[in-house]
């Protein structure tokens, strides 16, 4: 399975072929690691109790659901049907099992003017963005009024529509784990934070009770919540004061995204991973995860063209952020241009060939794309551009989460700090001094290329306001502009591609016998009117017919 | 006791032809420093009894500790010089306006450090100057760092002059007889002239030193005396009634002076068959003998009388004086080595105006023939600014440096506003270029600096305001059109590395900001941040690393540091072509790629990583010389898409294709996809070295979009490595010169040293007239950590080694793939480090059936 291959985890096993570059065309970027295919639930035989089908049943019966959807994983959509078809068996069975006669003679009574309600349910698959993200945008299509989401979920807060989780609990083996527990903490007063992936957090309370028989005292158990900005993102957690002096025993591999956060949280020595399938426990490697994530800072300090990615359209508060985000970067005088792909995937984001770093707005889980080995640019998250932009020199990532009210402000904070350090304004007609970039050691004039570069001695005529592709007299042709605008994308056409669009490839240059070189061909070809519209038919020109 | 002002210095700066810049290069140990200093004791700047152990040139604290030069330093010396002298002035080209006005010189010196690791400092101070003084001690000779300093001076077109040094060790620790002393010096001198007959541009005037023209100078450099034949000859030259220029000649080679018949002969015997004198050893060598012979066997009264003849006066105080201390005074007054070389330097090196006439060429990058060449050719003070920064010396506030350079044409002033052309400047793009007004100018004075209103074409100076906008080097200039000066070449690349971590998380921005200064304050320094977020810093050995460690630590950064172990940088190579076709499909299928990897020519990669097959060259000029000289196909050779990595490495990209339609549209893409590679091989994420990869065909998507950057560029990275992993890949190591000079008695240790660490021995030869040896060998860079405190272990400390990166070599020992080999070994180390799956990539993993 392509997921597979491509999953984050350090402690899966190492694949057994390289990393598959662009011909994979499914690439997820935060794919759960893929313990559902391995371990599959649907030969378990207990579909119900996994997939929780009762509990769904009167979420949607005591809310009056009546076009429901429901969103599958990939690694779980083998299931899909079964589920589909023992809700739609369950909502029958209980809609025509109405509990006293009363009842039955109220519904006959009415049943003249309202007849019994008919519920549909649509299964959504291949979701736009990840599948741990609710996919509002694909339900609305089937003009739903609910959603039940199956599998993991980032438990980002959605906005439109209500959303049943249902987290499909895995089994665990709680004296193995135990035993693991007792060997990684030998000393009982320990102060540990027991905390688990979605699918085993039902197994929380469980092994919280079995840790403090054996006379463990300073445990703290979380418990799941939405609230993603929690410091343990979804987990209650103790105060915030406190957590720095805590262990944390993580049960099934974390997100990296997770990784990171958790590794920030407490000295990253103390993070211990369990794994339920090997029983065993690992610290985790999450020192040199953080050491890649921070080399990417400098990336941004020295990155002058910006993609800010929207990979979600669902979580609260994105639109906020994106402008936030925009007004930071054009602070810094950086450019930035708002792009959607859906699904990130190597391909996509490569034919941006001008985009020297992609920031992604998603919820927490997907932010942390670590596949730089694939990507032909970094892929960081707003809080990663924060710090290197507005925190100095080696300012400390506060998180990978999705707290975007949280991001907001703090911008204002770095805002306000900022207003009271540099208000002053260099000598006009004198360059900015460039920036070290410290991934090559070098001096980079192109970190901010929105700021009006001053590149000659001169100071001569006006600027002419055409608003073709045109430079500034004054320049000379170092700036391009369009509209008045600088234009760094325009700058890339004229000064870094060899090849500048159809027609200006119709001078050929071709070798005689003697080596020397031959141009054939001349001008470009005229630009002509060609057609337009839909690709179910064209229009040629205005007024005749479709083709 | 200064005796000259700024004034003064200011007034000469404007007579072009009264001015000299010259550099003082050296192996190290063979007396630069203390030369240097008897040259700035003559000027006046310290007491001259220290000159000869005060180290005036070297600035820094550590300098002063070890007793070597680690930076270069600048002075500027005034000279007054007799009117005799002036009138013999050589100066090549145009006599006209060549000829110096009045009898005051101005001298810019520059002493350079002599450890090879530190060649980048002598790269920055030749580039400067316009002439050189090699410096050669006569017991140890020309070695290979001699070889190496003179080899970028002759490729810069600097004109030597030779300084054989350490006459008095030749003669009290030796005791040389007056015969084998000529022989010594003759062997320096023909030495230094086999290597620049090797190295010079053959379309100069030859350069080869003469003593017999005055070229050369012998010195006791400690003692504080040297000299010329010259000074000889002129003394002789009224008593014997001949020419000076006779004199000279006569005073040098197979020429006997016949006391008896007082003719002069070309025979070493005369009639009787008696053994005649050579006119060397009897006029110049004997009485330089006999002063040593009284002073050292006590016989003072007869020196005294020696030292009145030669009308030299000694204060009473003086005549107190015994041994080496009396020996020094009576010889620095008979012959100071300050005359000797100031008029060694005046007569024969160029003025500026004489030497950017032929150094313009090789200088400017532009056209030879618009306003910038020009004022550069003339040397022109009012023409445009064209300044070179060759390198950054930091100031006494932290953080802040001074620019060094040289002004080729223009003048220099406070406040002027100029275009600062980083390295990476092209002409018509914005890209390292920046307009700023400069503070300050001031002179460079050793420790001190002075400032000074404005200095004109033809002279060394300091900047004080442009270094934020340089980080190493780069032109200032004041015309538009202006192109770069050529960016410097050094003869070392940085080849040993080491991470830095800092030990406390805090300290990280100080960190960040010292890796920042130190990168700007030494010319070769490599400091960057790899992509697993380590900081490594590159260095081109092992002193060179453990200075700028140092500096940081200590300096810089300020903070205390964690320094893991150095590691070696590693090429990924092809050993011979590519067994198939390597065939990659685009992610959706419907873009295919053809390409194979061949072998490149050692010698073409060493001509590109020297600059001498440039990706910035007309690509007509360049297909001739990879034609002419590497048997290129002409019409492939012309069809280079581009250099790898960072456009201008050792690799090449070559298109093959025949009639390939939309190839010009995916060129692009491609590049892109070549760099990547190109960047970081599959072997184990190391830059690739030596690799030629050919495209053979391409077939692409009707469709524009189908073929966009998104699916040619992944694509292109993964043909390129299945192209690499199918043309049995390898890596190369780099390999020192390690050259050893150690007495006869503790050359067995040496041996066991070199086999120990896989060193191979390919030289050995002894110095005529010394016990000591010169071993040369090569040692793979890996195996040479801890290799100098081995050899001192190894012959009790009387062996002297020098080590230089040499050239790159392929690992022999095993397969690559195969982690039970040595170098699986290596590979497997390395990928982990990296954090990269254990195994070597497949082919497979990248190629695609068709």
């Amino acid at each position: 399975m392509a997921a597979r291959t491509l999953s984050l985890d350090m402690t899966q096993p190492e694949p057994t072929i390289a990393p598959a570059l662009s011909t994979n065309p499914t690439y997820e970027p935060a794919t759960a690691p893929p313990s559902h295919s391995e371990n599959p639930s649907h030969l378990s035989g207990d579909l119900n109790t996994v997939y929780e089908t009762d509990r769904t049943i009167s979420w949607i019966l005591a809310n009056d659901y009546s076009r429901i959807t429901l969103q599958f994983p990939d690694e779980l959509l083998g299931d899909s049907t079964r589920i589909e078809k023992s809700l739609r068996e369950g909502l029958r069975r209980n809609e025509k099992q109405p509990s006293s006669v009363e009842e039955r003679l109220e519904s006959l009574e009415i049943a003249g003017d309202r007849p019994p309600k008919e519920r549909k349910i649509y299964i959504l698959a291949d979701t736009s963005y990840g599948s741990c993200c609710v996919d509002e945008v694909a339900a609305e299509h089937a003009a739903a009024d609910c959603i039940v989401h199956y599998g993991r979920a980032c438990l980002s807060p959605t906005n439109r529509l209500p959303v049943l989780h249902v987290f499909t609990t895995l089994p665990l083996d709680l004296q193995a784990l135990v035993a693991s527990f007792l060997d990684t903490f030998p000393d009982k007063s320990t102060p540990v934070i027991l905390t688990s992936s979605l699918p085993y957090a039902s197994h929380n309370p469980a092994v919280y009770n079995a840790l403090v028989e054996l006379g463990y005292n300073a445990l703290f158990a979380t418990s799941v919540i939405h609230n993603p900005s929690s410091p343990i993102p979804n987990r209650t957690c103790p105060s915030t004061d406190a957590i720095s002096t805590y262990h944390i025993f993580h049960i099934d591999q974390p997100l990296t995204s997770l990784v990171l956060t958790l590794s920030a949280l407490t000295s990253s020595t103390s993070l211990q991973i369990y794994d339920p399938k090997s029983k065993t426990t690992t610290a985790s490697v999450a020192s040199r995860l953080l050491r890649r994530r921070y080399a990417l800072l400098s990336h941004i300090r020295a990155s002058g063209v910006f993609g800010v990615l929207i990979n979600t359209l669902s979580s609260n508060n994105y639109l906020s952020t994106i402008t936030t985000l925009q007004a930071l970067l054009a602070n810094h005088y950086k450019k930035s241009y708002l792009v959607t792909v859906g699904k990130l995937n190597p391909a996509k984001l490569a034919n941006f060939a001008e985009v020297e770093v992609w920031i992604v707005i998603g919820c927490w889980e997907s932010a942390v794309v670590d596949e730089k080995r694939e990507m032909w640019r970094p892929v960081v998250t707003p809080w990663e551009v924060s710090a290197a932009l507005d925190g100095g020199e080696g300012a400390g990532v506060d998180g990978w989460r999705g707290d975007w009210e949280a991001f907001t402000k703090k911008l204002e904070i770095f805002e306000a700090a900022r207003g009271d350090v540099d208000d002053e304004e260099g000598e006009d007609d004198e360059s900015e001094p460039p920036v070290f970039d410290l991934r090559t050691g070098r001096y980079i004039s192109s970190a901010q290329p929105m700021r009006a570069p001053k590149t000659s001695i001169a100071i001569t005529s006006e600027e002419n306001g055409s608003t073709a592709v045109t430079t500034t007299q004054k320049e000379k042709g170092l700036t391009a502009m369009i509209n008045n605008q600088i234009s760094p994308a325009a700058e890339y056409l004229q000064q870094k591609r060899g090849w500048k669009g159809l027609g200006s490839d119709f001078t050929e240059v071709e070798y005689d016998r003697d080596g020397n070189e031959v141009w054939r061909g001349g001008e470009g070809a005229l630009v002509e009117e060609g057609r337009k519209g839909v690709a179910r038919g064209y229009v040629v020109h205005e007024g005749d017919e479709r083709t | 006791m200064v005796n000259f002002t700024i004034d003064e210095i200011h007034d000469l700066m404007k007579q072009r032809a009264n001015i000299r810049n010259m550099s003082v290069i050296a192996h190290v140990d063979h007396g630069k420093s203390t030369l240097s200093d008897s040259l700035v004791q003559h000027a006046g700047i310290i007491a001259a009894a220290k000159a000869g152990d005060a180290r005036y040139m070297d600035t820094r604290k550590d300098e002063q500790e070890r007793g070597i030069t680690i930076k270069s330093t600048a002075i500027s010396l005034y000279a007054k010089m007799k009117d005799e002298d002036v009138k013999d002035i050589v100066q090549e080209g145009d006599a006209k306006d060549a000829a110096p006005v009045g009898n005051d010189f101005l001298i810019n010196l520059i002493d350079s450090p002599g450890h090879v690791d530190f060649s980048s400092e002598v790269t920055a101070a030749l580039r400067v100057t316009d002439g050189a003084l090699v410096v050669v001690d006569v017991i140890e000779g020309a070695s290979v760092q001699t070889e190496t300093v003179l080899r970028q001076a002759l490729g810069e077109r600097i004109k030597p002059v030779l300084c054989i040094n350490k006459v008095d060790r030749a003669l009290l620790e030796l005791q040389m007889g007056k015969e084998d002393l000529y022989n010594a010096f003759r062997k320096v001198v023909e030495d230094i002239n086999v290597i620049i007959s090797t190295y010079q541009d053959k379309t100069q005037k030859d350069w080869q030193v003469n003593p017999e023209a005055g070229t050369v100078c012998f010195a006791a450099a400690l003692h504080g005396w040297g000299f010329t034949l010259r000074q000889f000859a002129q003394r002789y030259a009224t008593k014997f009634g001949v020419k000076q220029e006779k004199m000279m000649e006569r005073l040098w080679g197979d020429n006997f002076f016949n006391p008896k018949t007082k003719k002069w002969t070309k025979n070493s015997t005369d009639a009787d068959g008696n053994q005649l004198d050579r006119a060397f050893n009897m006029f110049v060598l004997d009485p330089v003998f006999k002063m040593f012979d009284c002073i050292m066997k006590e016989r003072h009264d007869e020196a005294f009388g020696m030292a009145e003849k030669l009308s030299l006066k000694l204060a009473s105080d003086e005549k107190e004086q015994k041994g080496k201390a009396l020996l020094k005074t009576i010889m620095r007054k008979f012959l100071p080595a300050a005359d000797a070389l100031l008029e060694m330097m005046v007569l024969h090196l160029p003025s500026p105006l004489v030497a950017q006439k032929y150094r313009a060429e090789t200088l400017y990058e532009g056209p030879h023939d618009d306003e910038a060449y020009v004022g550069i050719r003339d040397c022109a003070a009012d023409g445009p600014l064209m300044l070179y920064v060759s390198k950054m010396v930091p100031t006494s506030e932290r953080g802040r440096f001074y620019a060094f350079g040289r002004v080729f044409s223009g003048t220099v002033k406070s406040g002027l506003k100029v275009r600062i052309q980083g390295p990476n400047y092209v002409p018509g793009k914005k890209e390292d270029l920046f307009v700023k007004s400069i503070q300050r100018t001031v002179l460079m004075m050793g420790r001190a600096t002075e400032p000074i209103e404005n200095v004109p074409a033809g002279n060394i100076v300091g900047l004080v305001g442009v270094d934020q906008f340089l980080l190493k080097s780069g032109t200032l200039t004041t015309s538009e059109t202006a192109h770069n000066l050529k960016v410097m070449k050094f003869s070392v690349s940085p080849v040993v590395q080491r991470a830095v971590e800092v030990k406390n998380g805090a300290d990280l921005p100080k960190l960040v900001e010292g890796l920042k200064r130190l990168s700007k304050s030494d010319p070769c320094v490599m400091v960057y941040t790899s992509d697993s977020g380590e900081h490594v810093i590159a260095g081109a050995g092992e002193l060179h690393l453990e200075i700028c460690l140092k500096d940081l630590e200590e300096d810089h950064a300020g903070v205390p540091l964690r320094i893991s172990d150095p590691v070696v940088q590693y090429r990924e190579t092809v050993t011979k072509e590519s067994s198939m076709t390597a065939l990659s499909k685009s992610p959706n299928k419907h873009n295919r790629l053809y390409l194979t990897a061949q072998p490149m020519d050692d010698e073409l990669a060493k001509d590109i990583e020297s600059g001498k097959v440039n990706s910035k060259d007309d690509f007509k000029t360049r297909g001739r010389l990879l034609a002419d000289e590497y048997g290129w196909d002409i019409t492939e050779a012309r069809k280079i898409w581009c250099f790898g990595p960072d456009g201008s490495g050792a690799n090449l990209l070559v298109d093959t294709t025949k009639a390939v339609q939309y190839l010009n549209e995916i060129k692009d893409s491609v590049v892109s996809g070549f760099q990547w590679a190109s960047r970081e091989g599959p072997i184990a994420e190391e830059p690739m070295r030596s690799c030629r990869f050919n495209v053979l065909d391409v077939t692409l998507h009707a469709d524009a979009i189908h073929r966009g950057g998104g699916q040619i560029i992944p694509t292109a990275r993964r043909v390129l490595y299945a192209a690499l992993l199918l043309g049995d890949p390898t890596l190369q190591e780099p390999v020192y010169l390690v050259d050893i000079q150690v007495p006869e008695s503790a050359m067995g240790g040496i041996y066991g040293v070199l086999t120990r660490r896989n060193g191979h021995v390919f030289g050995e030869e002894q110095r005529p007239g010394t016990p000591l040896f010169n071993i040369k060998a090569y040692l793979p860079v890996k195996d040479s950590f801890g290799f100098v405190a081995d050899l001192r272990a190894a012959t009790s400390g009387q062996a002297f080694s020098q080590l230089v990166f040499d050239h790159w070599q392929p690992l022999t020992m095993g397969t690559i793939s195969d982690p039970t080999t040595p170098s699986g070994k290596i590979v497997l180390e390395m990928r982990k480090r990296k954090g990269l799956k254990p195994e070597v990539p497949l082919y497979t993993d990248y190629y695609d059936k068709l």
